[in-house]
C-alpha cells in the first residue's frame, strides 16, 4: 500500500477529509478490494487501541470501586455493632434493674482473685440444668475452612510449554533455568531458596517475579504472593498476565479478602480474554 | 473537584484530552452512589450491572472528550454519565420500570438522538479477545506511541515534545512502524 494512501486512510479516521474526498475514499473503499482490506485493518487497528485503553481504565475504575467498597463497609459495620452493643446495655440495664441484689459483700480481708485475662468463661456441660440454650455462632459466610477447600478445588501451578525448561545437553543450566526446572517439576521450596541467588536483573522479570508467586501460592504463603502478582498485573509485562489475575483472585479468597477477590474475579468473568473466565464466573457465585 | 461546573468542566476536558486518566477515578467515585441510587430504581439490576454500566459510562465519556466528539457539554456531567450508564443497561435488556418523577436525564434518555448511539457496539468475545492479544504484543513503547496518536488523537508535534523526540520525522516512523506491525499481528491472527 502506498504512503499517500495509509495517509488518506488515517484521515478519513480523523474525520479530516472534506465531504467531498469522504465520498470519494468511500467509493474507493467499495470498489477497490485491496483498499477496501487496507481500510479494515486499519479500523481494527484503531479498535484494538481503542480495546486495551477500556481495558486499562476499567481495571483502573475497578481499584478505584473496591477501595470506595472498603471504605464505605467499615463504617456500616461499626455503626451495626454500635447499635448491638447500646442493645445490649439497653437489655442488661434493664435486667439489673428488675434484679434484688442477693450477693453478699465479701468480708473485707478476703483475697479477691481474677481470673487470669485469657481464661475462657467455663461452659456447662451438655444437659446440665443451667445450661442455657446455646448461642448461634455469628453468621461466617466464608470461614477460613471453607475459603482454603475453595483455594485447593481452584488452584494449580501455572504450566504452560512457555514455562518448560529446555533441556540442553551437557552444558551447566543458568540459575534462572534451575529456578525454573525446579518450579517446573514441583519443588517450589528449592525454587524459592534458588531465586534470592538470582542475578538483580533476573530478580526484577516480571515473568520470574511470576513463578516466585506460583510457589509461594503452592507452599501456602500467599500474603507474600499478593504484592508480587498485584505488582506484575500494574507493570503488565508479563506473558503470564491472564495467570496472574486468577491466582490473584484465588489469593485474595485464601487470606480471607473476599471483596477484593469478588472485584477480581469480576474483571475476570467480563474478560473474554481469560482462560478462566468460565472458573471465575462460577467461583465468584460460590463466594457471592 | 467537588461539583465541577464552569472552569472546573473545562479542566477535566483538559486533563481528559491529554489522557490523564486519574481524573477519571474523582468523577467515578463522584457521582458512582448517586447512580446506583438513581439507577436502581429505574432498573430491575444487581448492583454488579450497575457497577459494570457506571464504569462503561465514565469510559465512554472519556472516550467522547479523548476523540474530540466532546468540547463542550449541554447536559451537565453527571447528566451525561447516568444517561450512557441507562443506555447501558437498556441495552443490556435490563427492564426499566416506570417512574412518575422524570428529570432531566430521563427526558435526555427518551428524545436526544445523541444517547441512541451509547455505548457504542463492542466486538464478539472471540473478536475481541485476538484484537487484545495482537496489542498485547506490542512493545510498551510502542503501544504509548499508538495510544497517544490513535485513541487521544494527538498530533506529531503534540507527541514530540511529549516524548522528546529529535525530529517529527523520527516519530512518524517509528509510529509507521508500530502501526504496520499491529497490523501485522491482525493479518496474522484472521489467518488463524
Amino acid at each position: 500500500m502506498e504512503e499517500q494512501d495509509q495517509d488518506w486512510i488515517e484521515r478519513y479516521f480523523r474525520g479530516e477529509l472534506p465531504t467531498a474526498e469522504q465520498a470519494a475514499f468511500e467509493r474507493r473503499a467499495a470498489t477497490d478490494a485491496a483498499f477496501g482490506a487496507e481500510v479494515e485493518l486499519h479500523r481494527k487497528a484503531l479498535q484494538a487501541i481503542g480495546l486495551l485503553e477500556k481495558e486499562v481504565v476499567l481495571r483502573q475504575l475497578a481499584q478505584k470501586g473496591r477501595e470506595l467498597d472498603a471504605q464505605r463497609r467499615p463504617g456500616v459495620r461499626w455503626l451495626w455493632l454500635g447499635s448491638a452493643l447500646l442493645l445490649l446495655l439497653a437489655i442488661w440495664g434493664w435486667w439489673r434493674w428488675g434484679q434484688t441484689p442477693v450477693s453478699q459483700p465479701l468480708p473485707p480481708d478476703s483475697p479477691r482473685v481474677d481470673p487470669p485475662p485469657d481464661t475462657l468463661p467455663l461452659k456447662p456441660a451438655p444437659g446440665t440444668p443451667n445450661s442455657t440454650t446455646p448461642q448461634n455462632p455469628p453468621p461466617v459466610a466464608l470461614d477460613r475452612a471453607a475459603r482454603e477447600r475453595l483455594f485447593a478445588a481452584n488452584f494449580s501451578p501455572h504450566k504452560d510449554p512457555s514455562l518448560e525448561p529446555s533441556l540442553r545437553g551437557g552444558a551447566q543450566p543458568a540459575p534462572a533455568e534451575q529456578f525454573q526446572q525446579h518450579y517446573w517439576e514441583g519443588r517450589y521450596g528449592e525454587a524459592l531458596a534458588l531465586f534470592d541467588s538470582l542475578p538483580p536483573a533476573a530478580q526484577t522479570n516480571d515473568n520470574l517475579l511470576f513463578v516466585r508467586a506460583e510457589c509461594w501460592l503452592a507452599t501456602g504463603q500467599a500474603a507474600l504472593a499478593v504484592p508480587v502478582l498485584e505488582q506484575i498485573l500494574r507493570n503488565d509485562r508479563t506473558r503470564y498476565m491472564d495467570a496472574a489475575a486468577w491466582h490473584l483472585a484465588l489469593a485474595y479468597l485464601r487470606l480471607g479478602r473476599l471483596d477484593a477477590a469478588r472485584a477480581q474475579l469480576q474483571h475476570l468473568r467480563r474478560n473474554p480474554a481469560s482462560p478462566w473466565r468460565n472458573q471465575a464466573a462460577a467461583l465468584l457465585r460460590r463466594i457471592s | 473537584m467537588k461539583n465541577p461546573e464552569g472552569a472546573e468542566i473545562e479542566a477535566l476536558l483538559q486533563a481528559l484530552a491529554e489522557g490523564r486518566t486519574e481524573w477519571l477515578d474523582q468523577l467515578y467515585a463522584q457521582h458512582r452512589e448517586g447512580f446506583f441510587r438513581w439507577a436502581g430504581r429505574r432498573f430491575d439490576s444487581s448492583r454488579q450491572d450497575l457497577e459494570d454500566a457506571w464504569q462503561e459510562a465514565v469510559f465512554a465519556f472519556y472516550q467522547q472528550v479523548a476523540s474530540r466528539n466532546i468540547t463542550a457539554l449541554r447536559y451537565s456531567v453527571r447528566s451525561w454519565l447516568f444517561a450512557v450508564g441507562a443506555r447501558r443497561l437498556l441495552n443490556y435488556h435490563r427492564k426499566m420500570r416506570r417512574v412518575l418523577w422524570k428529570d432531566e436525564i430521563d427526558e435526555a434518555l427518551l428524545h436526544d438522538p445523541v444517547f441512541q448511539h451509547f455505548p457504542g457496539e463492542e466486538p464478539l468475545a472471540d473478536e475481541r479477545a485476538g484484537l487484545l492479544s495482537a496489542i498485547q504484543e506490542l512493545s510498551p513503547q510502542c503501544r504509548v506511541l499508538l495510544r497517544e496518536r490513535f485513541f487521544l488523537e494527538k498530533s506529531i508535534a503534540e507527541i514530540q515534545q511529549l516524548f522528546d523526540y529529535q525530529s517529527a520525522n523520527a516519530l512518524s516512523v517509528s509510529l509507521s512502524r508500530c502501526l504496520g506491525r499491529l497490523k501485522e499481528m491482525l493479518r496474522a491472527k484472521a489467518r488463524i
